[in-house]
């Protein structure tokens, strides 16, 4: 190491501090068999400990913690759960578990009456069928080429009524058929198909439950994958006539 | 600060503010904004400081944030040249420490703020807090060399300052 290197060096060594710094090593070397060398060092130390000291003395406004910690109080989250014991931790996952547990149930079990109000909403309200085939074999081929529900079975005094098409339909993201018959007299009929996986919620039986949404009348019943809602407007004509 | 368990927010002000705000005061030179920096350093603390994984290095953590806050009040969007040590021919002039001590700190802090922009930051970071160099250099965002360049630049010049008649009339 040249004498450049060393005066560069010496400018900003720190005895004690900087002794494990690999760049120092051989300044500290040559410090041991150089007493010049040492003096100008500690010469360097005694100018710089004088400006630190004269730097730090400077003190802060009084009020400045104070300031600092109650404006934590209102600008941060006072508690930090990555900071707390391990067993405190562990209660609050078991405690959010539990929240999401009784969060998703809830959802659940709101789920099918969310259907049906919605799916009454649909049928009081005029809208437009994807499909118009009064051929109710075809109207499943195309629904199964869609990939919506198309193993559905209609129920034997339903399929007596004309077929007049039916709706690819989105309710939460999941597929919903949607087939609409057709009356001479007592308007139409629709007749909802869903996976029974969407709708926990809903009756698990293959017994129609009639219900009131409104003007229009349901019933509903779990068969088999499905889960399927029938809905009529016509008050004069029993729903049970279509099971 | 007992480094084996996690210390609370109150822990970490009662340890670190005042060198904060000292290093503050030596990048701004005037009361009230060192007061805010050291004050919004805190503030991302509090929100973000859940993020840091090592709790030793809130100190770095700390600072680096103030540094950049500062950074960005002053609006500084172009990189700092590199230089290296080696390139740094300033000769230190003599400055008994005597001369030193009968000057106040304000004084002494005065005529750091005079010292060249680039070197003021890594020579009160040398001044007024005992860091290695690997993390005053990371506290800057500057190499290692870059920091020891500047530190000596920064001392000669603020040597011939305290040399000069006004700093000795305090």
């Amino acid at each position: 190491m040249d004498n450049q290197k060393i005066r560069e060096l010496i400018e900003v060594y720190r005895p004690g501090l900087d002794d494990q710094d690999e760049q120092f090593a051989e300044l500290i070397a040559a410090l041991r068999n150089d007493p010049t060398l040492q003096r100008q060092l500690d010469e360097r130390v005694a100018r710089d400990l004088a400006v630190r000291n004269k730097l730090r003395a400077v003190a802060p406004p009084a009020d400045l913690k104070a300031r600092l910690l109650s404006e934590q109080k209102v600008s941060a989250f006072p508690f930090n759960l990555t900071r707390q014991p391990r067993w405190l931790q562990a209660v609050a996952a078991v405690i959010l578990l539990g929240l999401a547990i009784l969060w998703l149930r809830a959802t659940r079990q709101d789920a099918f009456l969310e259907f049906r109000t919605e799916m009454a909403q649909l049928v009081a309200t005029e809208f437009p069928l994807d499909t118009h085939t009064n051929n109710l074999a075809a109207l499943q081929q195309i629904f199964s080429a869609k990939g919506w529900p198309a193993s559905y079975v209609v129920p034997p005094a339903l399929r007596k009524l004309h077929i007049e098409g039916g709706c690819l339909r989105e309710w939460r993201g999941k597929k919903v058929a949607l087939l609409c018959f057709e009356t001479k007299t007592n308007g139409d009929v629709w007749l909802f198909v869903v996976d029974r996986q969407v709708t926990p919620d809903a009756p698990t039986t293959a017994d129609p439950q009639v219900t009131q949404t409104g003007n229009i009348t349901t019933a509903s019943w779990t068969s088999g994958a499905y889960t399927y809602l029938l809905a009529t407007e016509n008050p004069t004509v029993p729903i049970h006539s279509y099971f | 600060m007992d480094s084996g368990k996690q210390p609370s927010f109150e822990e970490i002000v009662e340890s670190h503010y005042r060198g904060l705000y000292q290093f503050a005061l030596s990048l701004t030179g005037a009361e009230a904004e060192a007061g805010d920096l050291t004050q919004q350093a805190f503030f991302i603390w509090a929100k973000k400081g859940n993020q840091l994984r090592e709790i030793s290095k809130v100190k770095s953590w700390l600072f680096t944030t103030l540094h950049r806050e500062f950074l960005q009040s002053r609006r500084r969007q172009s990189r700092f040249p590199h230089v290296e040590i080696e390139s740094v021919a300033n000769e230190i002039p003599p400055l008994p420490p005597a001369l030193v001590n009968e000057l106040d700190g304000a004084t002494v802090l005065a005529k750091l703020r005079q010292v060249d922009d680039l070197c003021q930051a890594p020579l009160a970071l040398f001044y007024l807090e005992d860091l290695p160099y690997k993390e005053i250099a990371e506290i800057l965002g500057v190499p290692v060399g870059t920091v020891q360049s500047r530190i000596a630049r920064g001392k000669a010049q603020l040597a011939a300052l305290l040399q000069t008649k006004e700093a000795g009339r305090g």
